[in-house]
């Protein structure tokens, strides 16, 4: 649980690569650097483009930890105007001794050509001091009154900022364990977000919902509401790795563990290198589908850095799965029990028991022609005996191992392994990972952005044309001439 | 009841299955709670809610309906939610303010729009509307009416075309004028369907007659006007004049001077006749002059000098008026509807002046005055221009000619060609025919003596043709000089016609016969330019099929199909083309009733006929932006097989969208980067016709790489496009412009086809003497016909070069010319509320920079030369509003206080930031906003319309006590001479007989 919630925290500060360089500078002073993001803000709205807000909130990850209440109350006071709905609010909830917990926004008052972008901003900065300091009751109250806020708007400019006012909300509420008194309002948010071509806010409440609905495991609803929703044509790459990292989990709840494997594996691919703890979550998901569908994940997965530690227990049970020993799998899983019940996954932990057999049974299938029943029933550790046989004719009929039972003589008869390499098998897999790099490919194609008129830039000027027809002109002349003169030489 | 925090509604959902109905109710009742929060999973039962409410006899449908239709808005299939919620009846409550709701109104609005054009349509049978739909709708109307927000009704009474919503949202409205004016321009602006269109102008027509006791004459007129109803439009005007106040007979003069703007000459001829028809013709015998005239309105009255005179007599008359009827008063007003009320000599008189102006000679003469007394043309420049190409090259020469005659166009000043008599008879001949019809352009509007002035070239009788180009060309200029004034000309023009049987001077006759009788579908005409077309000569028929199309533009008329028969019929592509151009000028604004024709055309095999169907679609939805006609040539635009269609096809789309000028850029932005030369070219075209005058940025934008395109004509109708767009711009925009087309035109390497363009863009962004604009539009954003033909057939200079000379009918000056009730220019000011120097003519080239052939004229925003424009304008002030100044102090008229901007000392004094305009001045459509007439008590003349502060406006005269100071007509260039007298112009000293143009022997 510690974690999973920890992860989107992680994940936020260490997608700002651009905080390393910066550091090595003397770093301008706060209020500064506040000042140049409201310009910016306003650069943004007035050219309308979503970019630079994109750069703003970069930011002002980069120096979030640096914010402190004097500061940020400094800020306030000189840039939101008297009048601002918000501003007496947010002074209150600086102020140490306020109780942080009077919502009642008065009605809009006189509003000047001040932006709201601005007032929306100052917002965030105040939740993300508060969060920091992890007084999460008032950051509820502030992130309720700015989403209040934020209702009387409709204005696209205030997308991106909104979608981040929608998370700080949900996670507050998170922290507090009180996720379930906002679903009905983010429903509601999504449905206006969804109306208004509100693209940004569209997913990050989708994504939102889906972790409302995980958090409860109420699987069964997530997947009707996912099901029923329609994703926008374009996305972030953020919001969409945590889409199919919830995709990947549902599916594998329920049982559709090739689906969920795919989910996993594009979200874990298209994670940020820096984002270690969702990487750990998607990890952790990731072996066990594939310890459901047979595989066995490689040693290199549980070795990567930083993840090791996180990644032990299952590496433990992929172990235990791996050689088939039901007893190691035991103790792992009593070792470890509540980590797993922490991370939700008992539940599929519980599953694998079957999984271990079976790779049990398919050893003892290459390793023995013949072998009894009793033989068996040792070697994996189970207990009773007539047990065994209706394990052995389930995984014979799954096509799990290759073999025949002999009811009278309670022994089972493995058949002779054909030859992999005469099937089609490889060819299925070479097609797989060709399909998967074009897959890839096409969707960075379709990522990349290309600014508008940016070809022109490559076209000629009339003067270089001009030149470069002279030159040709001149070159034809010459070789016409070269021409004459050899036809005369004749 | 349910509680609050529900986790999952599949309990709820599972009592909907249950047979006792109590429980299906209560589930029903349960779920319409919580449907906001839980929608994902009733959306997996809906089929049973569905079945629900199919169900006839379940009781609670209506909950079961408005359930299903949440949960469809939720997953945001809007049709089906509109349906169920259709069937929610009274539980749909159309005055929440959720979010669904208001969601699912303007899904029902779009629905029920649609549904109603398609009913309007009448294309195919459908059923009739949900009469729930309608209830919507109308309780969306009734909510309006009560916030009092009726531009919105109105604007969805329009959309869903309901005549009576739209009714009764006008009749509710308090300002009823104000939204009277709003819906006519929507309607003008805004309706695609002509027919619908139509039925709103009868509608408002109606609702301006019984709206106020004194109807809004102006805006009854301009509806009329395009209902084409001439009678009524000629019994307001007869009612007008003949009431006793002498301010309706000026809101009648106005109205003369607005509808003549629109060039309706056939509708105009129709009021005109119906008015006299009125009057009865053998009581009176001042009536039978004025007759007379109507039918030859080229002769005397037409001129100041007729006019002064009839002036004055009207004066006496109004003098002596008063006493003659202050001691019968109750005799006059009895009688005022009698006949002897239309026999009054105050009738007579008011209606002499309205034929004059509905004739359009006030308007012309006028026009022409303002042009040849405020010809800003720089002779330098040509001189530059014709010292920088070479005499050999007739191509640029003949261009030249041309730049020379669009810059003076409507000035009646020939000075440079007469002071170059030996460079310009190297023009031989066709170019020779080019270089006589720019005669005529530059004697535009010269209805009075344009015959005698081309009286040397013209073909003499029986005597064998000197030279038939020049005698063809000066037929062809008296259609330019005469172009939709053509009564006097026309029998003259047709008896040349008869009389030759050389193809050049035939050619020249029928343009001048198509010009001179635009759109009148005269029959005689038809037929002998029928003949022509017939004797299947290639050069004849060309200009044949173009002079037919004039002749019936506009009209629609059948003898479309006797031109496309000939067009299949002939081998000579020239005369393919001339038809093809005119079965387009034949259905010029028809819209939908021109579709036939243009399926015809563009399915047709032959390109050039299919190129003739861009044309059609150009002009038949001229300025509508009709998406149909967009869509079908960007079609043909990218998929034809030709590049002249294609080309024809995107320069069509500037004709479709000139009413919208910023849309046009962004339409073709794509095809003017296109590898094709001739999308290019077409991308060009468009831009400069659609943003022709406006100076629009992103057409500048656009047009720019296109300056220096790889290919010799992209560059040639870019730079074309550029002077039409940046025509009368301030010359801070303009003066780069100016700098390139001098650069292009001294480079010795340039190719000729840009030179050309240069050429002629120099004289187009000069044209007029730098007064006229490029107006395809008139001031009361109705279309202009001549203009939009004049530039339809302009664009076919790419075939034929003489055609270019149609360039000269899209020109309108751009003037603010104020009369008073005597049709003469009292002296008044307005004002002008920006630096005098950003709207300044460009400073003249100085006698310095002739030396170096292209020298630029410097740009107006470096100091100095603001500070010798402000000086030579202060010098001008000086010696023109002198004599004013006196006169109008002592009337206290000049109240505004601009003393500071005549007082300003020459140098070094700062700029004033608003300036007087003395009448007539020169408006340019930028500066219009700026414009303000003087306001308050004690002002003398005020004008009878405000907006726009332009054109010709009436002025009323507050204090008619006092003596009237009338503008002093200068004399120049023939205009204000005597034309009185009738004989021939060779006495005249001034414009001098042509002889010197003997240029024709080589």
């Amino acid at each position: 649980m510690v974690e999973d919630t920890d992860m989107k925290e992680v994940e936020k500060v260490a997608k700002k690569p651009a905080a390393k360089p910066a550091e090595s500078v003397p770093e301008p002073d706060l209020s500064v650097l506040l000042k140049r993001n409201v310009s910016l803000i306003e650069k943004a709205v007035n050219s309308k483009e979503p970019r630079l807000m994109g750069r703003v909130l970069r930011q002002t990850g980069v120096f979030r930890k640096k914010l402190t209440a004097e500061k940020i109350e400094a800020f306030v006071k000189s840039t939101l105007p008297e009048g601002v709905v918000m501003k007496p609010f947010l002074l209150d909830s600086l102020s140490s001794e306020g109780s942080g917990m009077q919502v009642d926004v008065p009605s809009s008052g006189k509003e000047a050509t001040f932006l709201p972008e601005t007032e929306i901003y100052a917002c965030l900065v105040v939740i993300l001091y508060l969060i920091d300091q992890k007084h999460y009751e008032k950051a509820k109250a502030v992130t309720t009154a700015a989403v209040q806020r934020l209702d009387t708007f409709n204005r696209r400019s205030l997308d991106l900022l909104a979608a981040r006012v929608y998370f700080y909300l949900s996670w507050s509420h998170e922290c507090l364990n009180t996720l379930d008194e906002i679903r009905s309002k983010l429903l509601a948010l999504h449905r206006t977000a969804t109306l208004h071509h509100d693209n940004i806010g569209q997913e990050m409440l989708l994504n939102l919902l889906l972790r409302n609905y995980l958090h409860y495991n109420l699987y069964d609803l997530a997947e009707k509401l996912r099901s029923k929703t329609e994703l926008p044509e374009s996305r972030s790459n953020q919001q969409y790795c945590r889409y199919l990292h919830y995709l990947g989990r549902i599916r594998a709840i329920q049982l559709e563990y090739t689906d969920a494997k795919e989910c996993l594996i594009q979200a874990s691919r298209k994670a940020p290198q820096a984002a270690l703890g969702f990487r750990i979550v998607v990890h952790k998901w990731l072996a066990l589908v594939r310890l459901l569908l047979g595989e066995i994940p490689e040693r290199t997965m549980f070795r990567q850095k930083g993840l090791e530690k996180a990644l032990e227990p299952y590496f433990y049970i992929t172990q235990a799965v791996r050689i088939g020993d039901l007893n190691a799998f035991r103790a792992a899983v009593d070792k470890y029990q509540s980590v797993f019940q922490t991370d939700k996954t008992m539940n599929l932990i519980t599953r694998l028991r079957k999984n271990v057999i079976r790779t049990g049974l398919r050893r003892i299938n290459l390793a023995y022609s013949c072998i009894s029943m009793t033989d068996i029933a040792a070697k994996l550790g189970l207990g009773l005996t007539d047990d065994v046989e209706s394990i052995v004719a389930k995984a014979i009929r799954d096509g799990a191992i290759d073999a025949t039972l002999d009811h009278p003589n309670r022994c089972m008869y493995s058949k002779d392994q054909v030859d992999v390499y005469s099937s089609q098998e490889p060819q299925g897999a070479f097609h797989a990972r060709i399909s998967f790099c074009l897959d890839t490919y096409n969707e960075a194609v379709t990522a990349m952005r290309f600014p508008p008129d940016a070809h022109k830039k490559g076209l000629e000027s009339a003067e270089a044309r001009k030149e470069r027809q002279q030159q040709e002109q001149e070159l034809a002349q010459h070789i016409a001439e070269e021409e004459e003169e050899e036809e005369e030489d004749f | 009841m349910s509680s609050v925090k529900l986790t999952s509604a599949s309990g709820l959902l599972s009592l909907l299955t249950e047979e006792e109905n109590s429980l299906k109710d209560y589930a029903l009742k349960s779920l319409l709670r919580v449907v906001d929060d839980h929608w994902a999973e009733v959306a997996g039962s809906l089929s049973v809610v569905e079945s629900l409410y199919e169900d006839e006899e379940f009781p609670q449908r209506e909950h079961a309906a408005l359930l299903a239709s949440k949960v469809f808005y939720h997953l945001l299939e809007l049709n089906d939610s509109l349906t169920y919620a259709l069937g929610a009846g009274e539980l749909f409550d159309v005055s929440d303010n959720s979010e669904y709701v208001q969601t699912l109104v303007a899904k029902c609005i779009d629905q029920y729009v649609e549904l109603r054009v398609k009913e309007v349509d009448g294309k195919e049978d459908l059923p009739p509307i949900d009469t729930r739909l309608t209830s919507i709708v109308e309780r969306m109307f009734e909510r309006c009416f009560r916030d009092g927000q009726y531009r919105q009704a109105i604007g969805i009474a329009l959309e869903t075309r309901r005549l009576d919503k739209l009714k009764e949202a006008i009749l509710m409205c308090e300002d009823i004028n104000e939204v009277l004016s709003y819906t006519l321009k929507a309607s003008l602006k805004l309706i695609t369907s002509r027919e619908f269109r139509f039925k709103v102008l009868l509608e408002l027509v109606k609702l301006y007659e019984s709206a106020s006791a004194v109807p809004d004459y102006m805006s009854v007129c301009t509806c009329l006007m395009f209902l084409d109803d001439h009678s009524t439009v000629a019994k307001i005007l007869d009612q007008l004049i003949s009431d006793e106040d002498e301010d309706k007979a000026l809101l009648a003069y106005q109205i003369g001077f607005d509808l003549f703007e629109n060039e309706i000459p056939q509708f105009l001829l129709k009021v005109r006749d119906e008015i006299s028809a009125l009057v009865p013709p053998p009581a009176a015998p001042p009536a039978a002059p004025a007759l007379e005239q109507a039918g030859t309105p080229s002769t005397e009255e037409a001129t100041p000098e007729g006019e002064a005179a009839e002036g004055a007599e009207s004066m006496e008359t109004e003098e002596a008026a008063p006493p003659a009827t202050a001691p019968a008063p109750a005799e006059g007003s009895a009688d005022a509807l009698e006949p002897t009320g239309r026999l009054a000599p105050t009738y007579q008189t008011r209606w002499q002046k309205l034929q004059t102006i509905l004739s359009g000679d006030a308007t012309i003469s006028l026009h022409l005055q303002f042009l040849s007394s405020h010809n800003k043309a720089d002779l330098l420049i040509l001189k530059g221009m014709k010292n920088a190409i070479e005499t050999r090259n007739s191509v640029c020469h003949s261009a030249t000619i041309l730049a020379n005659a669009t810059m003076h166009a409507g000035t009646t000043c020939d000075t440079f060609l007469r002071e170059n008599l030996d460079w310009l008879s190297r023009a031989t001949n066709w170019a020779k025919f080019s270089a006589t019809a720019g005669l005529g352009v530059i004697h535009r509007g010269h209805l009075s003596q344009g015959r005698s002035l081309m009286e040397p070239y013209l073909p003499r009788g029986n005597s064998p043709s000197v030279s038939p180009y020049s005698e063809g060309g000066a037929l062809y200029a008296l259609g330019l000089i005469h172009v939709d004034q053509g009564e006097g000309i026309r029998q003259f023009l047709l008896e040349s016609l008869r009389n030759t049987s050389n193809d050049v001077i035939q050619h020249g006759a029928c343009l001048g016969l198509g010009l001179a009788s635009l759109g009148t579908a005269d029959t005689t005409v038809y037929e002998d330019i029928k003949g022509v077309l017939y004797s299947e000569s290639a050069v004849a028929g060309e200009a044949a099929g173009i002079g037919m199309g004039l002749l019936l533009a506009g009209t629609g008329s059948e003898k479309t199909e006797e031109m496309l028969q000939y067009a299949h019929d002939t081998q000579h592509e020239k005369i393919i083309q001339g038809l093809s151009m005119g079965c387009a000028l034949t259905v010029y604004g028809r819209e939908e009733e021109a579709d036939t024709l243009i399926e015809t055309l563009a399915r047709d095999a032959d390109p050039i006929l299919r190129y003739g169907g861009m044309y059609a679609t150009a002009l038949a939805y001229r300025g509508t932006g009709n998406n149909n006609a967009i869509r079908r040539l960007l079609h043909f635009a990218v998929s034809d097989v030709s590049d002249d269609v294609r080309r024809a096809a995107v320069l069509s789309l500037g004709f479709v969208l000139y009413q919208t000028p910023e849309q046009c850029p962004r339409v073709v932005a794509l095809l003017a980067e296109s590898y094709n030369p001739h999308m290019r070219y077409g991308a060009a075209m468009a831009v400069g016709i659609a943003c022709s005058g406006t100076g629009l940025k992103e057409a500048i934008a656009l047009l720019e790489p296109l300056v220096t395109d790889a290919v010799d004509y992209v560059r040639q109708g870019a730079l074309i496009a550029m002077a039409m767009v940046l025509i009368q711009q301030p010359e801070t925009r303009a003066s780069g412009f100016r700098k390139q087309l001098d650069k292009i035109i001294a480079d010795k390497h340039e190719e000729v086809m840009a030179k050309k363009g240069a050429i002629m863009a120099a004289g187009l962004l000069d044209a007029g003497g730098r007064n006229v604009t490029v107006g395809l539009r008139s001031r009361s954003a109705s279309h202009r016909m001549a203009a939009v033909l004049g530039l339809a057939v302009f664009t076919q200079y790419w075939y034929w070069y003489p055609l270019a000379y149609f360039i000269s009918l899209p020109l309108r000056p751009s003037a603010l010319i104020g009369l008073n009730s005597d049709l003469k220019m009292p002296k008044f000011s307005a004002t002008s509320t920006c630096r005098p120097s950003l709207f300044a003519y460009a400073p003249p080239l100085s006698s310095a920079t002739t030396t170096q052939v292209s020298k630029a004229p410097t740009a107006v925003l470096s100091t100095t030369a603001k500070a010798r424009a402000k000086a030579k304008r202060d010098a001008d002030k000086k010696g023109e509003s002198k004599p004013s100044t006196p006169a109008t102090d002592a009337d206290s008229t000049m109240e505004t206080d601009e003393p500071s901007a005549r007082v300003a000392s020459p140098e070094d004094a700062p700029e004033p930031t608003s300036e007087q305009l003395e009448n007539p001045a020169r408006v340019v459509p930028t500066q219009e906003k700026y414009v303000r007439f003087q306001e308050g008590i004690g002002v003398r003349y005020v004008p009878l319309k405000r907006n726009p502060p332009s054109g010709i406006i009436i002025m009323k005269d507050t204090r008619p006590e006092l003596p009237v100071e009338l503008v002093e007509v200068e004399p120049t260039q023939g205009v204000a001479q005597p034309a009185a007298a009738p004989t021939p112009a060779i006495e005249e000293e001034e414009p001098a007989p042509p002889e010197p143009f003997e240029y024709a022997m080589a």
